[in-house]
């Protein structure tokens, strides 16, 4: 069966958590289309690339990760945004759910969790089933 | 000898509580992150998720 490449744009302004993710990315065999280490760039890169997935920080320079997010969705309303964060805190998560989030991920979410996550925000179909 | 039961500074002392733990963040752990979105995906759902 021939896999899909998918295409992700990463988000983060910290070098080695951008390593990290590129690391997750290329092992699950998914295509970094992008990387940007403020949320402007982020929105550029979305916006040139149209990925299949964002993978995105909250604390992020020029632009937020949820302003980013809400613009993505009000320009792409089938964006798919993962948000990967510290920011755990009650208001921001549940306002980027509302605004359309597919997943929120702690960055201090064990590394196969963060694949799995990662592989069922980027193709729900091919991992239903299997969700814990 | 018992001291002076001051009413107004013990009003003030609960509103700079209150304030306090009102300014604090609540903070989510992963397992009610995913909770919150799988509310999430239900409701657009319409509850009818397998």
């Amino acid at each position: 069966m021939i896999k899909k490449a998918y295409r992700v744009v990463l988000a983060d302004d910290e070098v080695h958590i951008r390593y990290l993710v590129r690391s997750i990315i290329r092992t699950e065999g998914y295509e970094v289309a992008g990387e940007a280490n403020n949320g402007e760039d982020a929105l550029d890169l979305y916006r040139l690339h149209r990925p299949d997935l964002l993978l995105m920080d909250i604390n992020l320079p020029l632009k937020t990760g949820s302003e980013v997010l809400a613009e993505i969705m009000q320009e792409f309303p089938d964006a798919r945004v993962v948000m990967l964060t510290m920011v755990a805190d009650v208001d921001t998560v549940r306002k980027c759910i509302d605004l359309g989030a597919v997943k929120y991920i702690l960055k201090s979410t064990p590394l196969d969790d963060i694949r799995r996550m990662v592989r069922e925000a980027i193709d729900p179909e091919a991992t239903k089933g299997g969700v814990s | 000898m018992s001291e002076k039961f001051d009413f107004r500074k013990l009003m003030l002392e609960i509103v700079e509580d209150e304030k306090t733990s009102k300014a604090r963040p609540v903070l989510l752990t992963q397992k009610e992150i995913t909770l919150l979105l799988q509310k999430r995906s239900e409701k657009q759902t319409g509850g009818n998720q397998s």
